[in-house]
């Protein structure tokens, strides 16, 4: 009798547990969302911080650091090479649309492009001083040359082209001061898009009708090179670096690069950026007084130096791309 | 034995209540502290190290982005302004008086009666406490709500490389966007609007000087800005980082927008018939040119019913997905791996407008539609087509446009000829 009640109780009990459980598990259904919240912070850091941030300029105000002096110009020169064995090759892109253009040529991925004696191109080198700011314009810093091209228009041989439904220059770099030509090669419609997602540098996104062009003015520069798109042709990609001064380059075919009359007796960071690797590692240069980690390079150059270098990167940076 | 189970139940019962009530808890909002921009953090980590293996962050570096954050905008409940700075000084930008109706709590000041915490009774509940688009409602929500952190908005008269300006702002509150779950708030009196305005303007500040420190942060676990050992370089460093994000709101100023062509006024005069043949003259302009150098179809569609080009993400989304893969799945990829822990909403692809609905989000008068034409919409694929477009073909655009909804998709009226000389 006892027995037939525990089992007869049990028998309701268990329902209703079961219910319970369902239901709970039925009630989490909408936290599906995972909020990882507020980043807990010190509040005696943040008084302290705030000295720094007194409304209508009651804070300090910060002197800008000296700005050292060069003393001459010299010359770089150099070339990216790989060093090891890649473990696999890059498929050409499948185009998708208005394939009587898009589809006549392949289209190569250009996530990593050897060219001839192993030379990695499409790496740029760029300067980016941390300590100072290289001022614009000022003759001690800036060439000649440089000078007469500062505000230039960058038409002709130097657009920016877009031809088969593709990006001619994958990698380009340019001066803020400098009006970029955008142009399209091809018949069909490109719709440009340049979304520096950091920094000030103008965003836009152009419609450029086939065989049109149009202008781009950045103004300000951005923070290291940034992705160029086309809506109509999700394929299509190239990188885009807008400089305040005119120390870079993009390596060519061969790797090689060359930048002109770079001020010597100042201590130079550069970056070393691939779009595959933007901070490569496992890289040898040819230079003992230059100094390599993770992406940045320090050299100090003297007076009408010329100087060469061989930098050498490990295909293990790349290897990423093929798994 | 009746009342023994009887008792067992009413055990049960509580039992479960008290489990459905701490399993609910979780699903509240989270509390009014201003989230943490982890999804960023996350693209930046990935950006330095390989999407596969991200360089990791120290805790020490969030939380002095944090605390820089806290320092320079405050908390939910009281907000202020970075001050201090060399160029700009947000205070001509934003009232500290309309951050503080805007802020805080729901309620009424003790002495004075203004109302506070106007931000969290009408729009904390989508766009969040934080102005990131992920309040409790959001994810119920097509299309979600904006993020303010970007800075980046897609309804404004403005030049396309420009911030909109207050009236832009003020113009969507008032308006509402049609197609979408933002309201009108038409009713609300004019300080508590312009108390709205410097709110969202302010969140997005916050926002978009967040993202700025967060690119800013180095692999070495390095602090921007430490706060026991102050150096020149790291404090001017942050200090330009935050006058380049108020400058881009300092600059914008309405576009000059051409007034209409002849025409225009011609056919506008009295009840405008579309078929008749001075309107029909300007469509079949205006398809010309949407089928052709205006390149509309490329996203619109032929019929512009928005359903050519359907699988482009928007900006606000775009860090999130691998935008060159071919399917949704391998698109969404980096999401599930990388972002869908941090709570970040499962981005979905944005459509081109169905422009025979007669919907604008932006606004339907022709000023809007010329504005979205000439200078495209921000953060989306729309591109702008001032350079490439004169003033008369762009109001021939906005003359078909507006003359879509009124035709049969499948049957374009007295221009159907064209369909047989379109560009390919």
């Amino acid at each position: 009798m006892m027995r037939g009640t525990h089992i007869e109780q049990a028998g309701r009990v268990l329902p209703t547990l079961v219910g319970t459980l369902v239901l709970s598990l039925l009630s989490t259904a909408g936290c599906a969302r995972t909020m990882p919240g507020a980043v807990e912070v010190s509040s005696e850091n943040v008084t302290l911080l705030e000295q720094e941030f007194v409304l209508s300029s009651g804070g300090s105000v910060t002197v800008p650091a000296p700005v050292p002096e060069p003393d001459g110009f010299a010359t770089l020169r150099g070339r990216f090479v790989l060093t090891g064995s890649l473990s696999g090759t890059l498929a050409a892109l499948p185009p998708t649309k208005d394939l009587q253009v898009c589809g006549a040529n392949v289209i190569p991925n250009e996530a990593l492009v050897i060219g001839s004696n192993n030379g990695i191109q499409n790496v740029m080198l760029y300067v980016e001083t941390r300590e100072f700011k290289i001022p614009v314009g000022d003759p001690k810093w800036e060439h000649q040359e440089y000078l007469d091209r500062m505000d230039a228009v960058l038409d002709g041989a130097n657009a920016f082209d877009q031809e088969n439904c593709r990006f001619i220059s994958h990698v380009f770099a340019m001066r803020a001061s400098q009006t970029l030509t955008i142009l399209n090669s091809d018949t069909v419609g490109h719709n440009t898009d340049l979304q520096s997602a950091s920094g000030l540098a103008a965003r836009s996104n152009y419609q450029v009708p086939g065989k049109a062009s149009v202008v781009y003015t950045p103004g300000y520069k951005s923070r290291g090179p940034f992705k160029v798109s086309c809506g109509a042709h999700p394929w299509m990609n190239a990188y885009l670096h807008v400089s305040a001064h005119p120390f870079f380059a993009v390596s060519g075919e061969d790797g090689s690069f060359e930048i002109k009359h770079v001020p010597s007796g100042v201590e130079l960071e550069f970056r070393v950026w691939h779009e595959s690797a933007s901070k490569p590692g496992n890289v040898t240069i040819s230079d003992s007084q230059a100094k390599y980690s993770k992406g940045k390079l320090t050299r100090t150059f003297s007076a009408d130096e010329e100087v060469d270098w061989t930098i050498e990167i490990d295909a293990s940076n790349f290897n990423h791309l093929f798994n | 034995m009746r009342t023994r189970i009887y008792q067992v139940r009413t055990w049960q019962l509580s039992l479960s209540s008290a489990m459905l009530l701490v399993l609910c808890a979780g699903c509240l909002s989270p509390p009014p502290d201003f989230q943490f921009n982890w999804v960023y953090l996350e693209v930046q980590q990935r950006q330095l190290g390989t999407p596969e293996e991200p360089e990791e962050f120290s805790e020490k570096q969030r939380r002095n982005v944090a605390e820089i954050l806290e320092a320079t905008f405050g908390t939910p409940q009281d907000p202020r302004l970075p001050g201090g700075l060399e160029d700009a000084d947000p205070q001509d930008l934003v009232s500290l008086y309309g951050l503080r109706m805007a802020a805080g709590a729901v309620g009424r000041d003790e002495v004075t009666q203004e109302p506070r915490g106007l931000f969290r009774k009408h729009c904390a509940h989508c766009h969040g406490v934080t102005g990131d688009g992920m309040g409790p409602t959001a994810g119920f929500l097509n299309p979600y709500p904006r993020d303010y952190r970007h800075g980046i908005y897609k309804f404004k008269l403005t030049k396309s490389t420009q911030k909109p300006t207050r009236s832009d702002l003020l113009r969507t509150l008032r308006q509402g966007i049609p197609g979408t779950a933002m309201p009108s708030f038409r009713v609300l009196p004019e300080d508590e609007l312009s108390a709205l305005v410097d709110y969202v303007i302010y969140l997005s500040l916050r926002g978009e000087v967040e993202r700025e420190l967060i690119s800013l942060l180095k692999e070495e676990g390095a602090l921007l800005l430490d706060p026991r050992d102050k150096s020149e370089e790291s404090l001017a460093e942050v200090k330009e980082t935050i006058q380049n994000v108020l400058m881009g709101w300092f600059i914008s100023e309405p576009a000059v927008i051409p007034a209409p062509p002849a025409w225009w006024q011609t056919l506008n005069n009295g009840q405008l018939d579309y078929s008749s043949s001075g309107a029909v003259d300007v469509r079949r302009r205006g398809l010309a040119l949407f089928r052709g150098k205006a390149g509309c179809i490329s996203c619109h569609g032929n019929t512009a019913l928005g359903d050519a080009n359907v699988s482009n993400y928007d900006k606000w989304t775009e860090e999130m997905v691998d935008a060159k893969a071919t399917t949704e799945e391998e698109r969404l990829k980096p999401y599930r791996t990388s972002f869908q822990q941090y709570g970040a909403l499962l981005p979905r692809p944005i459509r081109p407008r169905n422009l025979r609905q007669g919907v604008y989000r932006g606004g339907r008068r022709p000023v809007d539609l010329y504005h979205r034409i000439s200078q495209g919409i921000n953060g989306t694929p729309m591109p702008n087509q001032e350079q490439t477009l004169t003033s008369e073909e762009i109001w021939s655009l906005v003359f078909y446009v507006r003359s879509l909804p009124f035709e049969h998709a499948s049957r374009p009226a007295g221009i159907r000829n064209l369909d047989r000389e379109r560009p390919n």
